[in-house]
């Protein structure tokens, strides 16, 4: 079952394409990467999926929906900004998402912010930027979403934290969910890909099932890349 | 969800006014134990000092309200934190009522507090029969009483404040529609807006004036009371109308979608 939809999808920006009749789909239960270089149209294709851009043409579809109030509710989507009001408490912000989404778990968010070494009545203007991270992705994971939106989750952790991050991801990710997840560390989330989607200049160059993909090109997804959006 | 959105708007604009509005208070307090003790030099002299903290607490207060109303109005839609509020399952229309909503009662909050530490530095009965006494002044000719004088000014006050919020928050949606110097476009907007609508009201005034046969009456040296009238009545309907209107434009305008940073 088609869980998205992205239908020729096109974005400018001062009369510069940065999105060019890109379209895809994700099926439920699969994990899929969105990769490529800094700049290539990633993030702008996960804001438009979530209502933070307008487009010029193009459709989206979420669970057969246009962008929405309704599509919100299934969406669970970590951006790459830090977006979290600096006066709050962990557990205000907790309390925010409790009101606000049918599908949090608290408990989960508060086991897996035991988990982090991360304490709830810790005020969020006090913590680094990638402890900030932290809390974002457990806010994110403790949702039983449809679909999860990771951009650059691995982005500001430090290589230590990044496997216990993934093993997070996984473990907390429901089996009928879908994931889109974009990351420049290639070969930190190659493991668990189900399908990929290269993207260059605001187009999608290649496309396939990562492991039919690994086996006709003799190689992995993170080499894939590399040949694939060498400068 | 309406009343989470305005929760957490009214607890970020009251942010720093609920610290200023005990000030505000406390130094009108002050100043009045010192003006009742008058008689002595000194006291005289701090009670002055006070009621200038007073006024500028007052300014600060009146200030900090507009500030921080079209701050989170920005911040919630357009800065790092749209990222959250653009994302929760809450329809657009129900963003912008919060905004709305909570930027009046924060307005509303900040006059009755500026209001209240006035009343504590003056109230006296000799004041007030002064006060009545002016005000029956101005008043004479127009037909109608002190009170109901000061009642018509503040709804146009209020009515006033409510249209410049409106103005303001479209003119943000207007200027963030547009990728370079948002700011400063924004800001062209809001004065294009706030001008085109005070010639309107002019416009619709001397109109009204002109129908009722009171046009005379409206540059005379001292206006009639039925000019006068045409005038408040014009200001009542035309504040009302573009607060609403603009509510409107800026709901539509913010439907249309966002382009955050």
């Amino acid at each position: 079952m088609k869980l998205l939809e992205v239908k020729n999808l096109n974005k400018s920006f001062d009369g510069k394409k940065i999105v060019d009749d890109v379209s895809f789909e994700v099926e439920s239960g699969k994990i899929v990467g969105l990769l490529g270089k800094n700049g290539s149209g990633k993030t702008t294709i996960l804001k438009i999926i979530n209502d933070l851009l307008t487009i010029d043409s193009g459709e989206i579809l979420v669970d057969g929906q246009k962008v929405g109030e309704k599509t919100k509710e299934i969406i669970s989507f970590l951006p790459e900004r830090t977006y979290l009001e600096p006066d709050y408490t962990v557990s205000q912000v907790f309390t925010f998402f409790e009101e606000f989404y049918k599908d949090f778990d608290r408990q989960k968010a508060e086991r897996l912010l035991k988990d982090l070494d991360l304490e709830v009545n810790s005020k969020l203007a006090k913590m680094s930027k990638g402890m900030k991270e932290k809390v974002q992705l457990i806010l994110v994971m403790s949702r039983k979403a449809k679909l999860y939106i990771l951009d650059e989750p691995l982005g500001g952790v430090d290589p230590a934290t990044r496997d216990y991050i993934m093993q997070t991801i996984l473990s907390n990710f429901g089996d009928d969910a879908s994931m889109i997840i974009t990351t420049h560390l290639v070969s930190d989330v190659e493991k668990i890909l189900d399908d990929v989607i290269f993207i260059d200049k605001g187009k999608v160059v290649l496309t396939g099932n990562a492991d039919e993909l690994r086996e006709r090109e003799n190689a992995s997804i993170n080499e894939i890349f590399r040949r694939q959006l060498k400068c | 969800m309406l009343k989470y959105l305005m929760k957490y708007d009214l607890k970020k604009m009251l942010k720093l006014l609920v610290w200023l509005y005990p000030v505000s208070i406390a130094l009108a307090v002050i100043t009045r134990i010192f003006y009742v003790w008058d008689d002595i030099q000194l006291f005289k002299i701090i009670g002055a000092v006070f009621a200038g903290l007073t006024y500028s607490a007052i300014a600060n207060v009146l200030v900090n309200t507009f500030v921080h109303i079209l701050k989170r109005f920005s911040t919630s839609f357009y800065k790092d934190q749209s990222y959250l509020t653009h994302t929760l399952p809450v329809k657009k229309d129900e963003l912008i009522l919060s905004k709305y909503l909570s930027g009046l009662a924060v307005v509303f909050a900040s006059i009755i507090v500026s209001f209240l530490s006035l009343f504590i530095i003056f109230y006296s009965p000799e004041f007030m029969r002064g006060l009545k006494l002016a005000l029956d002044g101005v008043v004479a000719g127009f037909g109608m009483s002190g009170g109901s004088f000061v009642a018509l000014m503040i709804l146009i006050i209020f009515l006033e404040i409510c249209s410049l919020i409106s103005f303001a928050f479209t003119a943000i949606v207007k200027g963030y529609s547009y990728n370079h110097k948002r700011g400063l476009k924004g800001f062209l907007w809001f004065l294009c807006f706030y001008f085109s609508c005070s010639v309107i009201t002019l416009i619709s005034a001397v109109i009204v004036a002109a129908i009722t046969g009171n046009l005379s009456g409206l540059f005379a040296n001292k206006m009639s009371g039925g000019a006068f009238l045409c005038v408040i009545i014009v200001c009542v309907i035309s504040y009302f109308c573009f607060a609403v209107a603009f509510y409107f434009i800026c709901q539509k305008e913010f439907k249309m979608g966002v382009n955050v940073d």
